[in-house]
């Protein structure tokens, strides 16, 4: 089974051409990190979308979902080397 | 072999000793110095590698969500349906069983940072199987239901079965003894 490329801001797994930012294969972020032209968003842009992403898939409490998607995107390596 | 590879040698070595000893012992109980032991290095050469005991059990658990992640992945991609993408998720939790058992036992006992790293990433593999949800939702196969309560029921159940294992399962294995009917109990509750 191929391994599918992950988004390098929050690490999902890029299936089809629309999953990339701006349905570019050759992005190193998805769709949902990315604006219309493929350029990687903010990053409280994306840290809004990732919380309001995980209170979506698993219910979990906002300020709890906000910190998870905090520390998960403080691994990943459009945000790792970020200083605060 | 270069001095990279070396490390990197190390690096997957502790990395499979951890994962051994916290299958054997438990997170709780397991300590460092004998995954070092088993690893065959200096004790301090792991805290170089991986920093805290909490960071080794992240890397044991992320290495098997993005596994399984690329696997719901490519099975939603290719519009699979739910009972299969059960099936999938319950084939990959049955292959380490002593380890899956031991994350549903301890993950509530977890420093709450670790949980919630764990749950971020865990958001993907719930992803797919929303997905999945949808869709029947769409085509009517099963009846409107918040798809994240209904995942976390699945999930919880699933839990609950794996972490008394021994109650519902003597020695059995507990996806071979229960995995058909908690797939077949979960579907036919959601259908219309």
């Amino acid at each position: 089974m191929d391994k599918l490329p992950r988004c390098e801001s929050c690490g999902m797994p890029m299936r089809s051409p629309e999953e990339f930012g701006g349905k570019e294969s050759n992005n190193k972020y998805c769709c949902y990190c990315t604006d219309e032209q493929g350029r990687l968003r903010s990053y409280e842009s994306v840290l809004d979308g990732m919380t309001a992403f995980t209170v979506k898939m698993q219910g979990l409490d906002p300020g709890q979902a906000r910190l998870a998607a905090k520390e998960h995107m403080a691994t990943m390596p459009a945000w790792k080397d970020r200083n605060t | 072999m270069s001095r990279k590879e070396q490390k990197e040698k190390t690096r997957r070595r502790i990395l499979s000793s951890a994962f051994e000893l916290f299958k054997e012992q438990g997170y709780l109980k397991c300590n460092t110095a004998d995954i070092a032991l088993r690893a065959g290095t200096a004790h301090g050469t792991l805290f170089l590698h991986f920093g805290t005991k909490e960071q080794l059990l992240f890397e044991c658990i992320e290495e098997r969500l993005i596994d399984i992640s690329n696997r719901l992945s490519h099975a939603a991609r290719d519009a699979e349906n739910l009972e299969s993408m059960l099936r999938i998720y319950l084939h990959h939790i049955g292959n380490e069983l002593e380890f899956e058992t031991m994350i549903a036992r301890e993950m509530p006992l977890l420093p709450v940072s670790l949980q919630r790293k764990i749950m971020a990433i865990r958001s993907g593999i719930a992803a797919d199987f929303y997905q999945v949800l949808e869709w029947e939702m769409e085509n009517g196969t099963i009846r409107h239901v918040d798809p994240a309560m209904a995942l976390n029921f699945w999930f919880g159940t699933l839990n609950y079965y794996l972490a008394n294992q021994a109650l519902f399962a003597g020695d059995g294995n507990i996806i071979e003894t229960s995995g058909n009917q908690l797939i077949s109990y979960f579907i036919q509750s959601l259908r219309r």
